[in-house]
């Protein structure tokens, strides 16, 4: 046995790296535990506002990763937009017309595994009504231009007592 | 905070920050030297001429929000938005014959407060000067947020470390130098920021086809070239009216007209209103340009920066760094020093110490700066919500103070009751108008009702007021101090 050992000890040892090294790479090229591609938003659905813009932010996964942020006019996202993808954990979006949308987000690990995509959020976007926005409107205009004429006409009749 | 991938590497990032830093303080010490007596650390002299009077004007009025607010202002309101940020130009343009009014009424002034005090006495003095304080605080806290966050998305450097540097740098340049200091330090900062945004707008408008980004945004935000949005409606009178009452009542800008040579301030503060003017323009434009370039923005206040820094690269990094650290520079040692002088002279020397010479107060000036700084730095630790909120909420106040102020240096008959009421109903209706019809409205109900209630009240119960009682004797001199300056800065 001993002498088996000896005749064939630089074999037997490099099959033994061979195989912790096999073993090692394999473990390191597991696929992610499951927990580590669930994602989520920050805030709970269904969400209501009169802006026309809102950010959307979402936990940060443990591992490195980017992330996948897709847009659909329903819940089943039949044909959804990529709105976002990268490293960034949130996505400004504005410019939002009246409607009610739908985001998920998904986590695209390292080695290009791709997560479940999140519970998606429902954002619905009703304006404020457009006679209250002219009513301010006009409010501010008429305050503005008083204003300005308290101080025109005010300098006006300071620099004649001046002359005077 | 959301994770946004910097531009600069974080060495970079640091090197710029030691060096400016440096420069600065070293800068601040150089002109510190001018700085001996009370009139020379509060008001430069009393002696700043055209040039330099325009330069400060006009970099202190381009803050960092103006780099950061106005992109905002265009991603969340759209073309409107971008206007509506520009009329804060306005309020440059009317307090240029405010500034000559003040000047020619109050020789030996020394604050937005003295006139307050002496036009309508103690109460509304007190109520002045807490409106006044608070804003200031909160556009101070704004500011130290604002260098955080950016040093943070464009180099990397952690949030509080960026803020802790940039509100510190401007404390020790500020106390050393004064006025002198800020002034000085602000006419290099004008250069400063406007070369750099030109060639960033220039360099923008060479890498991005303006029909791609009108489509993109035709596509992706509709709503942003919609002239019938109701959100940006709203907001245009608001931020003018906002951007009046941030002028008229903050002593940053008074004591500008108190540092002016005679017959300066006017002429200052018209040219700084069109050198500031196309500013908020081309940040506004960089914003929009963001969808067509697919960059993702994680917070609205960032978009001016990363759509620059990204757009250009490590070179456009190192514009925005620069630029950004010069326009918040400009802006907080303008702040910390306006507010030291509120603090020394309206609550200090009026309230507690009646009897102290200039070398007292100016001991007293330099401790001020140092709370306030400290104060705003443990404010902005937390980073408690993105900018444009944080000073939506202090409009209504600063909007209530626009008729106040310029009926009392215009309307003999505005009377104590009126101005005291305007300031209070104004306050109280603007911050309900933000709580139940939206934060951007604010400012405007806020102005509107001290406007209606300081009109009906100079009607009603009209009181004739004798221009002479503004002309306050100065505080005396110590045998030690020399006289305020002579020579031009």
């Amino acid at each position: 046995m001993f002498i088996f050992f000896q005749k064939h000890g630089t074999l037997l040892f490099s099959l033994l790296f061979l195989l912790l090294a096999a073993g090692h790479l394999r473990l390191m090229a597991a696929p992610p535990n499951q927990t580590d591609l669930d994602v989520s938003f920050t805030v709970e659905g269904p969400v209501s506002q009169s802006d026309p813009y809102l950010t959307l932010a979402w936990t940060p996964a443990p591992a490195p990763a980017a992330f996948e942020l897709q847009q659909g006019a329903s819940a089943e996202f039949k044909e959804p937009s990529v709105r976002y993808r990268g490293r960034d954990q949130a996505s400004f979006v504005s410019g939002l017309a009246e409607n009610s949308y739908f985001f998920r987000v998904r986590v695209i690990a390292e080695n290009g595994t791709l997560g479940p995509w999140s519970k998606p959020l429902q954002v619905t976007v009703k304006y404020q009504p457009l006679s209250r926005a002219f009513f301010l409107f006009s409010v501010g205009a008429v305050v503005s231009l008083a204003t300005i004429a308290l101080v025109v006409v005010g300098d006006r009749q300071t620099r004649r007592e001046e002359e005077l | 905070m959301a994770y946004q991938s910097p531009v600069l590497p974080a060495g970079v990032g640091w090197f710029l920050l030691l060096f400016f830093s440096v420069c600065w303080i070293l800068l601040g010490i150089y002109w510190g030297r001018k700085a001996k007596s009370l009139d020379g650390f509060m008001l430069a002299g009393r002696n700043v001429g055209l040039a330099l009077g325009t330069a400060t004007v006009m970099a202190t009025w381009v803050t960092s929000n103006t780099i950061m607010l106005a992109p905002q202002f265009a991603i969340q309101f759209g073309i409107w938005g971008m206007l509506a940020y520009s009329t804060a130009s306005f309020g440059l343009f009317l307090f240029a014959p405010m500034a000559r009014r003040i000047r020619q009424l109050m020789p030996n002034g020394y604050t937005s407060g003295d006139f307050v005090r002496l036009r309508y006495g103690r109460k509304t003095w007190l109520v002045f000067l807490v409106i006044t304080i608070f804003y200031s605080l909160t556009w101070l806290v704004s500011m130290a947020m604002a260098g955080g966050i950016v040093l943070n998305a464009v180099a990397g450097i952690p949030y509080h470390y960026g803020m802790t540097a940039i509100i510190f740098v401007c404390m020790f340049y500020t106390l050393f130098g004064g006025l002198y200091a800020v002034i000085g330090t602000d006419y290099i900062q004008s250069i400063i920021i406007m070369l750099g945004v030109v060639l960033v707008g220039v360099v923008i408008l060479t890498k991005v086809n303006m029909g791609e980004v009108y489509s993109s945004v035709l596509e992706e935000q509709p709503a942003l070239l919609n002239v019938l949005l109701p959100a940006s409606i709203m907001v245009i009178f608001n931020n003018l009216l906002f951007g009046f009452g941030e002028i008229f009542h903050n002593n940053v800008w008074w004591s500008r007209a108190f540092a002016m040579r005679k017959n300066v301030g006017r002429q200052a503060f018209t040219l700084a209103g069109f050198c500031w003017l196309p500013i908020p323009l081309a940040a506004g434009f960089i914003a929009l340009g963001s969808g067509a370039l697919n960059i993702n923005v994680t917070s609205p206040d960032m978009i001016g920066p990363v759509v620059a820094s990204q757009v250009l690269g490590s070179f456009g990094g190192l514009i925005v760094f620069i630029v950004i650290f010069a326009s918040l520079a400009s802006s907080i040692d303008s702040l910390l020093a306006a507010t030291s002088d509120i603090i020394t002279e309206d609550v200090l020397r009026k309230k507690f110490f009646p009897h102290a010479d200039e070398a007292a107060l100016r001991k007293m000036s330099g401790w001020s700066i140092i709370v306030l700084a400290l104060f705003a730095w443990a404010i902005s630790l937390p980073k408690l919500d993105d900018l444009l909120s944080v000073l939506f909420f202090a409009g209504p106040m600063v909007a209530s103070t626009i008729w106040p102020i310029a009926a009392g240096l215009y309307w003999k008959k505005t009377n104590r009751l009126g101005a005291l009421t305007a300031l209070i109903s104004g306050t109280v209706v603007g911050l309900g108008a933000y709580f139940i019809i939206a934060p951007y409205t604010a400012a405007l109900v806020g102005a509107a009702v001290s406007m209606l209630v300081v009109i009906v009240t100079t009607w009603l119960r009209p009181q004739e007021f004798d221009w002479k009682k503004l002309n306050e004797a100065p505080p005396k001199s110590s045998p030690s101090d020399r006289k305020p300056s002579t020579q031009a800065l």
